[in-house]
């Protein structure tokens, strides 16, 4: 429950700090809602951070419902995962653009399809499909590092993709131990890739305060 | 005698070239995404990203063979001269969400 309403402050600061108007971000950001130029860039930091940790929680209880059986929860889970990936480029796309955002959600979208695909071979204990997602993850981690630093003249590629891969072998670890149903292990593990995002969050973070610095002040 | 020929043509604006139109590949997006231009006209793919991309023509589930080329890197350029006019789409082969067009025109359309 705590988790949920810092999430949600999170995600309504966010909103907030990137100038959002938008309902989809979240419910009752209209009361944080203020002028970009007006923000502190520690907003935008505490925004991306819950929304990042946001999105290891829900990719994590997602793998989880899917390989317990539990469709119901799964589809519920996968749902509010598209909706933290759809906030998270709505915040990419409020400071590159729209069709920034769109490019972003894409490729967002595909790691957690890679994610999918190393899920499904957990779960018929297949590892050649296991050995390709975490291939097409891999791959997948200089494809992002080349869009934000494409995006984002502050953000190295090479640091970028290493910091990927290694949020890519954290949650992976979190859905290993979630097929071999040892779940002490899967929270522990959860855990420890959601403090890993703040290794990507504030530089992210600090790299957009950095290049705007008219919209995010330093504080 | 040459050179007053090519002072003249060059006032009549032929330059006997065709002319070029440009295309980044930046941020996983190509821009501009739809362009026009006159039949002839070659236009120039320059990649800005850190990581390879195509310029493919067609669509990913209808490649018509028309172009495919690869862009390595940062600087790589792919050119092609539309030389019959029409739409011509594209995408990029390892990230299918990214598409263009080029949209080739006949003299005065």
């Amino acid at each position: 429950m705590q988790l949920t309403r810092s999430l949600r402050l999170g995600t309504a600061v966010l909103a907030a700090c990137l100038g959002l108007t938008g309902s989809s971000l979240a419910q009752g950001s209209m009361e944080h809602q203020q002028t970009m130029a007006s923000m502190p860039s520690s907003d935008l930091r505490v925004g991306l951070n819950s929304l990042l940790k946001e999105h290891v929680y829900l990719a994590a209880a997602a793998t989880g419902a899917a390989l317990g059986g539990r469709q119901d929860e799964f589809k519920s889970a996968a749902g509010a995962l598209d909706d933290n990936s759809v906030a998270l480029s709505k915040a990419i796309g409020s400071v590159y653009g729209s069709d920034a955002e769109s490019a972003f959600l894409a490729l967002w979208r595909k790691h957690i399809g890679f994610f999918v695909d190393y899920t499904t071979g957990v779960a018929k204990k297949d590892k050649k499909a296991q050995d390709k997602a975490v291939q097409d993850l891999i791959g997948y981690a200089s494809d992002f590092a080349a869009f934000l630093s494409s995006a984002n003249p502050n953000l190295p590629a090479s640091v970028v993709t290493d910091l990927v891969k290694a949020h890519v072998v954290g949650l992976k670890a979190a859905v290993d131990a979630q097929g071999q149903k040892d779940y002490a292990t899967a929270y522990a593990k959860t855990r420890e890739a959601a403090a890993h995002m703040q290794m990507i969050a504030d530089p992210l973070a600090d790299a957009i305060a950095k290049q705007f610095p008219d919209k995010f002040a330093m504080k | 005698m040459k050179g007053m020929w090519l002072a003249l043509g060059a006032l009549a604006g032929v330059t006997g070239s065709p002319s070029d139109a440009a295309v980044e590949v930046r941020t996983f997006q190509y821009r501009e995404k739809a362009i026009e231009v006159p039949l002839g006209t070659r236009v120039v793919w320059t990649n800005r990203d850190q990581i390879e991309h195509t310029i493919t023509s067609g669509a990913p589930d209808s490649t018509d063979g028309v172009f495919d080329a690869k862009l390595a890197g940062p600087g790589a350029t792919f050119s092609y001269t539309f030389t019959k006019a029409g739409t011509y789409r594209y995408f990029c082969d390892r990230h299918h969400f990214m598409r263009g067009e080029i949209r080739v025109t006949t003299t005065g359309e």
